[in-house]
């Protein structure tokens, strides 16, 4: 099964994080589980504290030493979590590199782009000055801004080039993985809509598959074939993006969706009431049962086990009962 | 009797640029962040001013709460220049206008309780000290952070960024005052949160409030607004009723916006109606129009003189030469 050629590229098995905070631990995130294939492209949304970013750095080897990581990430079949940071290094920016939540803002002031561009290729590919530098204007080239603006500092460019030069970087060392934390919050509408085509145009020119992690769920459906929907660390509904934005299967998915403001209808949004579970609590029950508005009585007292479709993943008492149109 | 709440006349703000120089004084250049904006607000309205970052939007609103001094025009509120008054004359309608800030997470000092935080604003206004209280609790009740009892000894970094966008519109409206100016009062939050404050602020205005709402989020504006103006460069380029701006967007510049708003439709890929581009140097102006540099249908006149807003329809005024053919 591994040597077909459909083999998994990365597959993130019941990945588990808490945090160790003295007082007791955080349940960051819970039975995460998802395969990515060469070219897939995932999003993974959901409000802020649900999780999405610890997957991510997670899958990086980023976490703080606080942090307790369960399960496995498996990149070709071999655990990169298992063995530590030894284990992580020669994968990490050279397989799988990320472009970090504010990477915008994140530019040394000091120093130049293409120097700071310029450092994971001599880092990691040991390449010299020479070498590195064309290599930075071709990515430079790749993401849209002009080569000869490597000699400037972080201040001379706007916070749409900002973004698009951390992208550069995040593909410096040829990645088979992207990992983009809300790498279009912040931006302005248009500025936004660019770097959205731009991230789809990257991912299918070099081929790498992608996370696209945010709270923005049209700004991950413009992008991603499948989109995964996470509530209080857990993965609740994962389906292809067609499926989730028309016919969501869980409530919060649905909620999700009502909640986002669309100005060619009149159609009134509605925010979700309540705020979700602390993460120091241990849920009995449904994370999301307090604010769901289908909320069944078993729902409050066991946890609705993953249910594979055949198209998805979801995790509602609602879907195994029979009310729910399938 | 027809005296607008708020008008704005002309309104120019110019920054000086620092560093131009350290001695030479004279010819120091500026940046043009407002020029000549006129616009009005009436009782009980919402309008929103919408653009990209750096369009002078902010400025706008700091001038209006007298944060920012003009360089010419005229902010009157109830028929009164504001920009001409002293600290003490001013001081009645600084409570008359209330400003929410963008990021909660900044705007709330971490060493004061809540309830602190909203009963500040009243011992400055020297609200007798006797109705404080009172008053405060009926603030955070207003906002949805009901019981008050359950937040008013609680410090921010105890609540949620919805929360504590509400607890600082509760120390706004604390104040009883007739403007409320909101720079970006959703941007930071998490799109399931922002309905809800966009919810409450809507609300709000059935107790007679104007609300001025600064936004780059297009979509979010247009389920709260009356009326809606589009900032480019320091200048207002399209400004009119929400359905109408809507249904028949004049200006380029606002089409470039409508267009670039992510469909939540994955079949449908927006694409932002506009030339790949910056916005100008402010610190030198293009002589014409400064959005003909992106402007997908720009012609050689567009270059040379600056257009005027001139009316498009029943209340409806935008500033371009390729609104009507010549």
């Amino acid at each position: 099964m591994t040597t077909s050629v459909t083999a998994p590229l990365l597959e993130v098995r019941d990945l588990g994080v808490d945090f160790d905070i003295g007082s007791g631990q955080l349940h960051a995130v819970r039975g995460v589980s998802f395969v990515l294939r060469a070219r897939d492209r995932l999003g993974i949304v959901g409000e802020s504290g649900c999780g999405k970013s610890t997957v991510v750095l997670a899958m990086m080897g980023l976490l703080p030493p606080n942090a307790e990581v369960s399960g496995q990430v498996l990149f070709n079949g071999v655990d990169i979590l298992a063995g530590g940071d030894s284990s992580m290094r020669p994968h990490r920016w050279c397989d799988i590199s990320m472009v970090f939540q504010g990477a915008m803002n994140a530019f040394n002031p000091v120093r130049t782009v293409g120097d700071q561009i310029a450092e994971p290729i001599r880092m990691h590919r040991k390449a010299s000055r020479r070498d590195a530098d064309k290599r930075v204007g071709e990515l430079l080239d790749m993401v849209g801004i002009p080569a000869s603006r490597a000699v400037r500092y972080p201040h001379e460019f706007s916070g749409g080039m900002r973004q698009r030069a951390a992208l550069a970087m995040a593909l410096a060392c040829g990645p088979k993985v992207l990992l983009a934390d809300e790498p279009t919050t912040a931006l302005d509408v248009i500025v936004q809509a660019e770097i959205l085509q731009l991230l789809r145009r990257v991912s299918d020119d070099l081929g790498v598959a992608l996370v696209f992690i945010s709270h923005d769920l049209p700004a991950v459906a413009q992008v991603t074939e499948r989109v995964a929907v996470m509530y209080a660390g857990r993965v609740v509904e994962e389906a292809p993006v067609s499926r989730l934005l028309t016919a969501p299967l869980h409530p919060y998915s649905a909620a999700l969706l009502a909640a986002i403001p669309r100005p060619e209808t009149a159609a009134a949004v509605c925010s979700i009431p309540g705020e979700p579970p602390g993460l120091d609590t241990t849920v009995i029950g449904c994370a999301f049962a307090p604010r769901c508005v289908s909320v069944l009585d078993n729902c409050r007292i066991t946890e609705p086990p993953n249910i594979f479709d055949g198209e998805g993943v979801i995790a509602c008492h609602l879907a195994t009962s029979a009310g729910l149109p399938r | 009797m027809n005296t607008p709440l708020l008008e704005l006349s002309g309104l120019t703000v110019r920054y000086p640029v620092r560093g131009a120089g350290i001695f030479g004084r004279s010819g120091r250049p500026v940046v043009h962040a407002v020029e000549d904006v006129s616009m009005t607000l009436e009782a009980g309205q919402i309008v929103a001013l919408v653009g990209e970052s750096g369009c002078g939007k902010s400025t706008v609103a700091r001038t209006i709460v007298g944060l920012q001094h003009a360089a010419s025009g005229q902010v009157i509120f109830e028929g009164a220049d504001l920009t001409g008054l002293r600290a003490r004359a001013l001081r009645p309608y600084r409570r008359a206008i209330q400003l929410v800030h963008q990021d909660p997470y900044d705007a709330l000092d971490p060493r004061m309780t809540v309830g602190a935080i909203v009963e500040e604003g009243l011992r400055i206004h020297q609200v007798d000290r006797g109705d404080r209280d009172a008053i405060v609790r009926r603030s955070l009740e207003r906002v949805g952070l009901t019981p008050a009892d359950s937040v008013l000894d609680r410090y921010p970094h105890q609540l949620s960024g919805g929360q504590r966008q509400r607890v600082a519109i509760a120390a706004a409206i604390a104040l009883t005052p007739r403007l409320l100016v909101a720079d970006e009062p959703v941007s930071m939050l998490d799109v399931s949160v922002r309905a809800s404050v966009l919810e409450l602020i809507d609300d709000l205005r059935r107790d007679g409030l104007a609300v001025l709402i600064i936004t780059h989020d297009l979509a979010g504006a247009v389920m709260l607004a009356d009326r809606i103006a589009v900032m480019y460069f320091g200048r207002i380029v399209e400004e009119g009723p929400v359905g109408e701006v809507m249904e028949f967007p004049a200006h380029p510049y606002t089409r470039a916006l409508l267009s670039a708003i992510p469909s939540p439709d994955p079949a449908v890929r927006t694409k932002p109606e506009v030339v790949p581009g910056e916005l100008p140097d402010a610190a030198h102006p293009p002589r014409g129009c400064a959005f003909a540099s992106r402007c997908p249908v720009a012609e050689p006149a567009c270059g040379i003189s600056i257009p005027m807003l001139a009316a498009v329809g029943s209340g409806h005024r935008a500033a371009c030469f390729r609104l009507t053919p010549r």
